[in-house]
């Protein structure tokens, strides 16, 4: 019975969380347009989301949370972002819990970030690379990598800062 | 006192330690071994890709003239002496046709549901214009 009640809790939290990161996913695009960033270079704030979910919840639900998002973007911008994003996301949350296993060896929050945020990009780049059937790494690649490590640091410091509040909710 | 303490605190938080520093250089690294390798001559080689196979190259130099290319898929390029660009797609985000003028060498354009890639290779130059026998 206990155990009925953990996986229907597990159940909801991803839910929850898969819902906020597609909420600050979306709050993204807005501030997107004020940024001048150069074509198809993100934030990504919704990793912060993706990032507690993992430490707390753990690997499944964090990936589910990548599955509902890329199913999302598929649903808005088409199968073809649904399969890039999917790709992205996996390699993200799986570099993600690999590296947090790392945290006692002195890896904090920001480098779990930074190392997540550019696995993201070569995730979405691979994809990309499978789908168009050309090797895109060497002209996306500088870019995609400073801009993970940029957006990455600024992610995982939030993450740094907002965690010790987060883990007052005992999840 | 507590005051200071919780500042000390954030200020612990805002630095990264010494294993996310070591990662971050790493990887800035690799970015400019990548920008590194990169060849910059005068003149280039265009490449426009379809499905993976090369459907159009052109040797582009200062005197190459403006020109358009239009694919079957309906994607328009802008071509011209300085570099390439998209200049029509029927994609939904655009963002192929918001990229802009390529004009170094290794600098790509994919339209990912158009599954085209527009790119620049280096040339090398032989400092002559034709060799005849």
């Amino acid at each position: 019975m206990k155990n009925k009640h953990k996986k229907t809790t597990l159940t909801a939290l991803t839910g929850i969380f898969a819902a906020l990161a597609l909420a600050v996913s979306f709050a993204e695009k807005f501030l997107l347009a004020a940024l001048p960033l150069p074509m198809g270079i993100k934030p990504g704030f919704s990793n912060i989301i993706v990032m507690f979910s993992c430490s707390s919840l753990g690997l499944i639900p964090s990936l589910a949370i990548a599955v509902i998002k890329s199913g999302f973007t598929a649903l808005m911008s088409g199968s073809v972002a649904g399969i890039i994003s999917l790709c992205g996301g996996l390699f993200s949350v799986i570099t993600m819990y690999f590296a947090m296993k790392l945290q006692k060896k002195g890896l904090s929050f920001t480098g779990i970030s930074v190392l997540s945020s550019c696995m993201h990009n070569a995730g979405q780049l691979t994809a990309a690379s499978i789908i168009s059937t050309t090797q895109l790494f060497t002209g996306y690649g500088p870019i995609l990598l400073v801009s993970g490590v940029a957006f990455g640091i600024v992610t995982g410091v939030i993450m740094n800062i907002i965690l010790p509040h987060l883990n007052k909710l005992k999840l | 006192m507590t005051a200071s303490r919780s500042g000390n605190m954030m200020k612990n938080k805002l630095i990264p330690k010494k294993a996310d520093i070591l990662i971050i250089l790493i990887l800035l690294l690799t970015a400019a071994l990548l920008l590194l390798i990169r060849q910059n001559t005068d003149v280039k080689m265009l490449e426009i890709i379809c499905d993976g196979e090369t459907v159009y190259t052109e040797k582009l130099t200062p005197q190459t003239k403006k020109h358009i290319y239009t694919l079957e898929n309906g994607m328009s390029f802008e071509i011209s002496g300085e570099g390439a660009l998209v200049s029509a797609s029927d994609c939904k985000g655009q963002d192929c046709v918001k990229t802009g003028l390529l004009t170094h060498p290794d600098d790509t354009c994919a339209c990912i549901p158009n599954k085209t890639v527009i790119r620049l290779r280096a040339e090398k130059s032989t400092g002559t214009d034709a060799i005849t026998y």
